[in-house]
């Protein structure tokens, strides 16, 4: 026989025995669906994160903290380990955060890799309210600061804050402020005045900053809703809030943010030198690498599961085939005794083994791509989960991400069909044919 | 005329130890090119299993066939299959119909494993049909035939590859003696005009006595090899005189 002649028997075939057929597809159909959807969603995550850190930027990023202790310096840092913890003396504020003394600020700065002028001092200012100069409501807010250039945020409008300039700059973290401040849309938020507004400590008279509204951030799990202001409006707030203070609390810090030279330098062997100082520093990485492990757990998981159900899949694979040579032993007894070659056999019931895999693996891709692409639409309307994050998709599908997954499933239907295909091509013509 | 079948001490031994059963027990015999050979003998005395053996369908338990003066122990793979697809019919005593395709697609099927093309296997296909007197069934699906028509189409199929050598197995045997009597005088044709060696399974004798040889078996065992001038080549020449007879009489 042709090629074309077997791979239409073979398709002839299939169609003969519809209920068993199917059955065997969706078997496949339920595991790639699975992998085919964990890995969708791995990309979408993956993607997001990378939205969200930038191609470049972050990776310079590192925060430094004080250390509390010689080997339990990261409880800290991490919001995970809560518990009662022992206090230790140290000076330490009511976050438990160790007070970074100008000394060790000093020293940052020598550190080799660490470049000196973005090495930000931790010395952050705060708000009472903000106040909108177009409908004039107030709100509260927390704030941030970013080294120069350092995180490269995902931006919807307008552009990055500058430390370097001399006017008081804000970025708004979503879209939710520009219609809660009172504008129609972030084109026209953008160079708009936002008051942030101080009260002073004990006559609690206010006090108004005038902040030109420079940008709109796409929701972020790394500023966490925080709103980001420049270097100049970020010290004017933090002399207004500590104005009162002595000298010495002023210059208490209890954060260091910094960039490093990525490119030249590791982060380990820079952490390494801060821990000589006496601080914990964590990266870009360390951060982001903490969520994304978070989701590679559930991911694996899921895989796995994927798997499973596939390798069932494949023995429904050998028990369908086993039927069908079992059905047809006549037929191939027939074929054989008119000449047909054991391997155009052999070949013809592979072909329905691969066929199988094909079918169960691209209607599971379509049916992925189908749930997926309703769940992310629905998430990202009015109400959904997702709607706080325009630019994270639940399912992303690439050619790189679904072709292997097919291919292994074809392979996979291939090897489980090898067993029954060899067993139908090793008949002999008439103990075939006599077979009841 | 050459040999072209030789059978040597040929056993056939169904099944093992307790429940063995020899079907066949030294069988020797040599066919040669463009004989018509019937084997006959009662049910059960292994015509079909001679037969099989024969075509190389199926291995004799002990002694050895040769195909052409070639030992078939040693046609393996592509030679076997090309031996069985191109020069080799054959028509089982059960027909043996892929039962839901088509009357045309049974028929092509030998073509189609032959890689025939599809226009030129449906033309083969056919003129096969024609021959046995069933082109308007065609369409219909294997099943739906009588036993008569099955026992046709299975002829039709065995004669499709233009075979050098027709093996069939009770090739009359659901056939009025009228529809019988049409595909007894195909094979013969076939036999005489274009030398296809036809060995014919048969328990009936008039058939039998159409052939040049007749080989009897009982129990497994030749009981008579005698080759004579076939009652076909009688009753052809008995068929061309009364031609002739009523030719003239019609001319009176
Ligand atoms: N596969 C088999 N296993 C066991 N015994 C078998 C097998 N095939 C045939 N036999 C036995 O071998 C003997 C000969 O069988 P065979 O089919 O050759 O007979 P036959 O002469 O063709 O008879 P019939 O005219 O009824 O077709 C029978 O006794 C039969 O029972
Ligand atoms: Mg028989």
């Amino acid at each position: 026989m042709t090629v074309i002649d077997l791979i239409a028997s073979a398709n002839h075939n299939l169609l003969r025995n519809k209920t068993r057929t199917i059955l065997t597809i969706l078997a496949i159909f339920i595991g790639s669906f699975s992998i085919i959807t964990t890995t969708a969603i791995q990309n979408g995550v993956n993607d997001f994160i990378d939205s969200q850190v930038g191609a470049f930027g972050g990776e310079g990023f590192i925060q430094m903290y004080g250390k509390a202790d010689e080997d339990d310096s990261l409880t800290i840092a991490n919001p995970m380990t809560g518990g009662p913890q022992k206090y230790k003396e140290a000076d330490s504020n009511e976050l438990g955060l160790v007070a970074i003394t100008r000394e060790q600020f000093e020293k940052v700065k020598t550190v080799e890799g660490i470049k000196a002028d973005t090495v930000l001092d931790g010395k952050f200012g705060t708000v009472t309210y903000v106040e909108s100069t177009k409908n004039s409501e107030r709100y509260t807010a927390t704030l941030n600061l970013m080294t120069k250039g350092s995180i490269h945020f995902d931006l919807v409008a307008g552009q990055m804050v500058d430390n370097d300039s001399a006017e008081y700059q804000v970025l708004l973290p979503t879209d939710e402020w520009t219609t809660s401040l009172g504008y129609k849309d972030n084109d026209e938020a953008i160079g708009k005045i936002l008051k942030f507004v101080v009260l002073d400590p004990i006559t609690k008279q206010p006090k108004a900053f005038e902040a030109k509204i420079v940008g709109v951030q796409a929701p972020s799990v790394i500023s966490g809703g925080a709103m980001i202001v420049n270097s100049t409006l970020n010290s004017a707030l933090y002399d207004e809030n500590t104005k009162y203070l002595p000298e010495v609390e002023k210059e208490k810090v209890y954060t260091i943010a910094a960039e490093f030279d990525y490119e030249h330098y590791k982060a380990e062997d820079i952490k390494k030198a801060l821990d000589e100082i006496g601080l914990t520093a964590m990266t870009v990485e360390d951060i982001v690498g903490q969520i994304k492990s978070f989701f590679d757990v559930i991911i694996t998981t899921f895989t796995v599961f994927g798997y499973v159900a596939l390798l069932a899949a494949s023995i429904g694979i050998i028990n369908t085939l086993f039927m069908a040579v079992q059905e047809r032993t006549r037929e191939i007894g027939l074929m054989k005794s008119f000449g047909m070659g054991g391997n155009q056999i052999f070949f013809s019931f592979a072909l329905e083994a691969v066929m199988l895999g094909f079918w169960g693996s691209v209607l599971g891709t379509i049916a992925s791509m189908a749930a997926l692409g309703g769940i992310d639409a629905q998430a990202h309307m009015n109400d959904g989960f997702l709607q706080m994050f325009p630019t994270f998709h639940l399912g992303v599908y690439t050619i790189e991400s679904i072709l292997p997954v097919i291919l292994t499933v074809m392979i996979i239907a291939f090897v489980a069909g090898v067993v029954p295909a060899r067993r139908a091509s090793r008949k002999n013509p008439i103990d075939a044919l006599r077979y009841e | 005329m050459g040999i072209i079948i030789e059978a040597k001490g040929l056993t056939k031994t169904y099944g093992k130890r307790a429940a063995a059963f020899t079907a066949l027990r030294d069988v020797n015999f040599q066919i040669e090119e463009g004989e018509t050979l019937a084997i006959v003998g009662k049910s059960g005395s292994g015509k079909s299993t001679l037969m099989h053996l024969l075509a190389l369908l199926d291995t004799p338990t002990h002694g050895t066939i040769k195909i052409d003066g070639i030992a078939a122990s040693r046609l393996k793979g592509r030679k076997l299959n090309k031996l069985r697809n191109q020069r080799f019919g054959f028509v089982f005593q059960q027909f043996f119909m892929n039962a839901n395709d088509t009357v045309l697609e049974n028929v092509m099927l030998p073509l189609k494993i032959g890689k025939v093309n599809r226009f030129k296997r449906k033309k083969l296909a056919m003129e096969a049909l024609k021959t046995v007197g069933l082109e308007d069934k065609a369409k219909n699906k294997a099943t739906d035939l009588s036993g008569g028509q099955k026992q046709r189409v299975c002829i039709a199929r065995a004669i499709v590859n233009n075979p050098k050598v027709i093996f069939a197995d009770e090739p009359t045997g659901n056939l009025d003696s009228g529809t019988g009597d049409k595909i007894t005088d195909l094979l013969f044709d076939l036999a005489k005009k274009q030398g296809v060696t036809l060995i014919i399974v048969t328990h009936d004798e008039d058939l039998a006595k159409l052939c040049n040889r007749i080989i009897r078996i009982s129990d497994g065992q030749i009981i008579s090899d005698q080759t004579v001038r076939s009652d076909y080549q009688a009753k052809a020449s008995e068929k061309r005189e009364k031609e002739a007879a009523r030719v003239r009489k019609a001319n009176k």
